[in-house]
């Protein structure tokens, strides 16, 4: 017999797989599909459409391709971080799926402290992308490693301090408070400086354009993943999705309300959100050239920080005071 | 306010997306049973000088008569003909001779269009078919059957040179090419060192018939 401990179990186990097929077949390899669509129609061409309708398992051939090319390591890195980089950037991208609220009852985990998870979880992600330029021995992606890390400190802190002003509008740390929060007014309404605030800062987060430092192809020849070929290239990339489609669930779920929706089933609500999100960042990439590492670094110092920390004042304040 | 450029970038990649006309030919597009795909193929231009093709006469008699011009003219050395005397009761051509093997090795023809215009028949036009890929080499020399325009086909005029337009209805004189005039410099001064042409074409076309294949 099935005792009601084993059942949780294996609900638990189905959640997790559920999460993970939904996120890694319907977001991440549809979104390397959407990235290439939506830049070929910004660029008014057509994009990817032989393999199967509409390109559609142009992602299959694509993961084909390069699980069948030559996995090359340069005589100089470092085989075990060489190794373990791809592990961790995508282990850790979608690590923070665990304590994302998709409906009101479906959720893998929720836990007191679910922002500061997430935060820990994205960060671990950088550590990958430093171990990644450490870890190879070359002169480029070193470069990007380092561009990681200084991009990390200039936008996890505006990034945190704009999700602990909506922390304190909640009054928990917790992502299923959060969004249960918002039933009557979006916190990208209440809150709409810390919305700005944590919208670049996510670009920087996911090192996307404009703030792809890390990888700039211009600059220093994509950076970390210069040195990286066959599925550990394969795996950074899908880690650079993962890690948006994640940033666009922690957005989805702090501003605009997670599953907070009429007529349709909260989970319904929640990915058509994280959709228009991640469509929101295919947008601004394909039409905003790179900034200069120096005006990222203005940005995120000298105004994003000061404008999240005296909204977070004036949160606590009037939290208060009210 | 640095904001405004940033929206209107931002709605102009929009506008494209959304409204934005493609640009892109769907040149190899093949088709398949289970979705439609339309057929595009970029135009172009009439007098562009791809495969060549022979033209007939508008009874369906083949024009060419088998002179050696073209083969004269020829740069590289990419056509080979021979000749037979027509028998009169069904003749081929409406000259005394046609060519009983006319052949055109695409591999070394450099499309430079002299054959063309050597023709005194206007037998040789250049065509816009540049779909002229092939597996094997030898699918690269094509015969008389492949080469012949069907009965029926209206008839092109070959204008002189390439670049110079002419009045449609002017009367066309042709001009001997370079290479024609050396050749009969060549014979007229040196019969003895002349010599015909003996090409790729030609050899493959002897080396059909030394395997008993008939040719085409």
């Amino acid at each position: 017999m099935l005792s009601p401990e084993i059942l949780s179990w294996i609900w638990l186990i189905a959640k997790v797989l559920i999460v993970l097929v939904v996120v890694m077949v319907g977001f991440v390899m549809n979104m390397v599909w959407a990235e290439r669509k939506v830049s070929a129609f910004i660029q008014q061409r057509r994009g990817p459409n032989r393999v199967g309708p509409m390109g559609l398992i142009q992602v299959v051939a694509d993961i084909l391709k390069m699980a069948f090319k030559e996995e090359v390591i340069p005589r100089e890195a470092d085989r075990l971080i060489h190794f373990l980089a791809p592990c961790i950037i995508f282990t850790m991208a979608i690590t923070a799926l665990a304590v994302i609220p998709y409906d009101p009852w479906f959720y893998i985990t929720d836990v007191d402290f679910g922002i500061l998870f997430v935060v820990a979880a994205a960060s671990m992600g950088t550590y990958a992308v430093m171990l990644a330029g450490w870890g190879t021995g070359s002169k480029y992606p070193l470069f990007g490693g380092t561009r990681s890390a200084a991009q990390l400190i200039s936008y996890e802190v505006p990034m945190l301090l704009s999700m602990m002003s909506v922390a304190v509008m909640a009054g928990s740390l917790s992502l299923q408070d959060i969004v249960s929060a918002q039933a009557k007014l979006w916190f990208c309404v209440s809150q709409f400086p810390a919305f700005l605030v944590y919208t670049i800062a996510m670009f920087a987060e996911t090192n996307r354009l404009p703030f792809d430092m890390p990888e700039a192809e211009a600059e220093i020849a994509t950076g970390y993943m210069a040195e990286f070929s066959s599925l550990r290239w394969g795996w950074f990339y899908a880690g650079e999705y993962a890690n948006m489609v994640v940033a666009s669930f922690v957005m989805t779920s702090l501003f605009l309300g997670g599953w907070q929706g009429p007529l349709a089933p909260g989970w319904w609500w929640f990915l058509l959100k994280a959709a228009a999100v991640l469509f929101l960042m295919l947008w601004v990439r394909w039409t905003f050239p790179r900034v200069r590492y120096d005006q990222l670094m203005a940005l995120g110092w000298k105004i994003l920080i000061p404008v999240a920390l005296v909204n977070l004042i004036a949160t606590a304040t009037l939290k208060v005071l009210l | 306010m640095i904001v405004i450029p940033l929206i209107k970038g931002m709605l102009h990649t929009l506008r494209r997306f959304l409204f934005g006309p493609t640009f892109t030919v769907q040149y190899p597009n093949r088709k398949r049973w289970f979705i439609f795909k339309k057929e595009e193929r970029k135009r172009i231009p009439e007098r562009a000088r791809w495969r060549i093709a022979l033209q007939r006469h508008e009874d369906g008699k083949e024009r060419c008569v088998a002179c050696m011009l073209c083969s004269a003219a020829c740069p590289s050395e990419a056509i080979y003909i021979e000749g037979a005397v027509n028998d009169l009761s069904k003749p081929i051509s409406h000259g005394e001779r046609f060519a009983r093997v006319w052949n055109w090795d695409m591999g070394r023809c450099i499309f430079c269009g002299f054959c063309a215009e050597a023709c005194p028949e206007e037998a040789i036009i250049m065509t816009d078919d540049y779909e002229l890929a092939k597996y094997t080499r030898d699918e690269l020399i094509l015969y008389k059957a492949d080469l012949l325009l069907p009965q029926g086909t209206p008839p092109r005029r070959v204008w002189l040179g390439f670049y110079r337009e002419l009045p449609p209805d002017s009367p066309v004189t042709k001009p001997l090419g370079v290479h024609v005039r050396y050749e009969r410099y060549l014979r007229r001064e040196n019969p003895t060192l002349y010599k015909p042409f003996y090409n790729r074409a030609k050899r493959v076309h002897q080396f059909l018939l030394d395997e008993g294949k008939e040719a085409k």
